[in-house]
């Protein structure tokens, strides 16, 4: 069964000065699936996603979340994106339970439903002893959950995290990773990375990006077939021509 | 729109007032810190004049005048000393208060000449030298007085004119000019400090935490993003120099009875009518709007609380500049003075608290402030709307 198309881009071009940092890209995420977007840094992943997420005007190309443009309705768009940016931040004065109200109340969610969905995601984060505590008093691992919380706050269709577990230790990467484990039954998650494990955990599909355009893009399982590689690794660094 | 304007204001003032620093500039400095240490150097200089003025002074007198010698003695407010050093030493070691030398007279002269050394940089110098003189006068006068006698003519022919110095302004009004040479500067300054580190946490602190790349992410336009943070910045721009303002006043109660020497306290509730009330706030809301446009355009450019603070020093040294030419500025000022940002604040609360204002003066003040508030608003939302000044 094809299931339903949430995420969309198509032709996506954006240059910086006299970098062309995205050169066409195309692909789509659909409803259930955890999509992965990997490739080394400066490849074009965060502008990418930077684009989807309305930071920055695109050049050319298209870009619809549920059938909505990003272009002609960005904000209607934007009510339908949970996002945890990469080495993100939220506000260290406020209270890990304050920032995700805050957020939850700047995406326009009902007043009513706040409380319970915060109750509810800090069972599942985990979150409970610590949702009093201001941000900055939190450690890495912690901080990381509540970007995630205050992206699943907003239930959106979408949910775009790029490089979630950069700078964590090994044990706070094992707790995140288990966490999207969890959660990706229920969403369809955009998720951007370069570490290959991960990526061959969690991704249902993946695009491999290179100076901004895609090389490959399927199961893991498909791109290794295709690339005559071992694993992941092997096949990203064929794909992205730094393999003798 | 005005939802999203709403939250994000609150956000700001949520988050700004739970910060130590913001409220250090926003309380701490207008009510206490600024009025404590303008007040307390004219207190303790005043306090100083008038105890040197009331208390005896040292005096070390050299002269072979015996009768003069008496009249030294004879004032209560000199005690005369005997000079053991050198008269710099003696001054210098505050042995004496100052030395008085007086020549002997030539034989064919009618005049004697006397020499007062005193040390200017002190003040028991200083009132020393003063009460001296007045006991030379004295006696200078005694001894004209005799030789007329001896000439056959009366003391009256030695009065053909009487005069007397005196103070026009009342205590109210001495708070007035008081205020008005100070309070313009401090307003101005209050403003700038008062919103600077909410300006800069909102702009250059958000990005340095990235935090503002997330806020880009929420359904809300860019522009009621700016318009949240702005507003945050202009309460603050309005609340600080209204503080200072208060703290200023109620210092300035304290030391304009010691200035005039009366002692006591004056009434603040004389000074400025409901409707000068009125004036003020709306000007100093017209300058905190256009301090708080003009802190976003260069605090959002920078990618740090730190290089915005670098990027916003000149600005604060700019807006410094006219207080120094505000003293040469004559109390009715040319109408074009109303046209130039913060020095026509500054004119106008001088005007207002001396009551010299001119009657364009407020309609000049207010329509200048407009016009470069909606320029400096529509410079910061031009930077805001910038990928490239946002993401740097």
């Amino acid at each position: 069964m094809i299931r339903e198309v949430v995420l969309r881009v198509e032709g996506l071009r954006k240059r910086f000065g006299d970098v062309q940092a995205l050169d066409g890209i195309d692909f789509t995420c659909r409803r259930g699936e955890l999509f992965g977007l990997l490739g080394p840094n400066g490849a074009g992943k965060t502008t990418t996603i930077r684009c989807i997420c309305s930071i920055i005007k695109p050049d050319d190309g298209s870009i619809e979340v549920e059938g909505v443009s990003v272009a002609s309705n960005p904000l209607m768009a934007l009510k339908k994106i949970g996002v945890v940016l990469e080495d993100g931040g939220l506000y260290e004065r406020l209270t890990a339970e304050e920032n995700m109200k805050l957020l939850a109340q700047l995406h326009g969610v009902d007043g009513s439903l706040i409380d319970e969905r915060i109750d509810s995601i800090c069972d599942t984060l985990g979150l409970d002893e610590y949702r009093k505590r201001q941000f900055k008093k939190l450690s890495k691992g912690n901080k990381q959950k509540i970007l995630l919380g205050q992206a699943l706050v907003i239930d959106p269709p979408l949910l775009i995290l790029d490089e979630p577990t950069i700078g964590l230790d090994v044990p706070a990467q094992k707790v995140i990773r288990d966490l999207l484990g969890k959660i990706k039954k229920e969403r369809t998650i955009l998720y951007s990375t370069h570490i290959m494990s991960e990526a061959e955990e969690l991704c249902d599909r993946l695009a491999i990006i290179d100076h901004g355009r895609i090389v490959a893009q399927d199961t893991v399982a498909e791109i290794c077939r295709k690339a005559g590689a071992r694993n992941l690794e092997q096949a990203f660094l064929k794909l992205v021509g730094r393999y003798a | 729109m005005l939802k999203g304007i709403g939250l994000i204001f609150r956000k700001e003032m949520w988050t700004a007032l739970r910060e130590r620093r913001t409220l250090i500039f926003l309380f701490l400095f207008p009510l206490l810190v600024w009025p404590v240490f303008t007040v307390l150097p004219m207190l303790l200089i005043g306090g100083k004049e008038q105890r040197a003025q009331a208390q005896s002074s040292k005096v070390a007198l050299v002269s072979a005048y015996p009768e003069l010698e008496k009249e030294f003695e004879a004032s209560d407010k000199l005690q005369l000393v005997r000079l053991e050093d050198s008269a710099a030493a003696a001054l210098q070691q505050r042995k004496t208060h100052c030395v008085v030398y007086v020549d002997s007279l030539a034989s064919d002269s009618l005049v004697t000449y006397a020499r007062i050394l005193y040390d200017p940089t002190q003040t028991e110098s200083r009132a020393a030298a003063d009460k001296v003189e007045l006991v030379l006068s004295q006696y200078e006068r005694k001894i004209v007085i005799e030789r007329l006698a001896q000439q056959g003519v009366p003391e009256r022919m030695l009065k053909a004119l009487s005069y007397r110095r005196e103070n026009a302004m009342g205590q109210n009004q001495m708070l007035g000019y008081f205020l008005g040479l100070i309070i313009g500067m401090f307003v101005v300054m209050g403003s700038m400090m008062g919103s600077m580190a909410v300006v800069i946490d909102s702009t250059a602190g958000e990005k340095e935490r990235k935090t503002l790349e997330l806020l880009l992410t929420v359904p809300i336009p860019r522009r009621a993003i700016m318009m949240g943070k702005y507003l945050a910045g202009v309460t603050f721009a309005f609340i600080s120099p209204i503080l200072t303002a208060l703290g200023m006043s109620l210092a300035a109660s304290f030391v304009v009875p010691v200035l005039v020497s009366s002692g006591g306290s004056v009434d603040l509730s004389g000074l400025i009518s409901p409707g000068k009330i009125l004036i003020i706030l709306l000007v100093i809301l017209l300058m905190a709007a256009f301090i708080a446009a003009l802190q976003m355009t260069v605090a959002v450019r920078a990618h740090s609380n730190r290089q915005a603070q670098t990027y916003l020093a000149p600005l604060n040294i700019i807006v410094v500049i006219p207080i120094i030419f505000l003293q040469i500025i004559p109390a009715l000022p040319p109408n074009w003075t109303f046209f130039i940002p913060f020095v026509n604040v500054m004119l106008l609360l001088r005007g207002l608290l001396m009551d010299t204002l001119p009657g364009s003066a407020v309609l000049y003040t207010v329509a200048s402030n407009l016009v470069f508030l909606i320029l400096a608003l529509r410079f910061a939302s031009r930077s805001f709307g910038s990928e490239e000044v946002l993401l740097n």
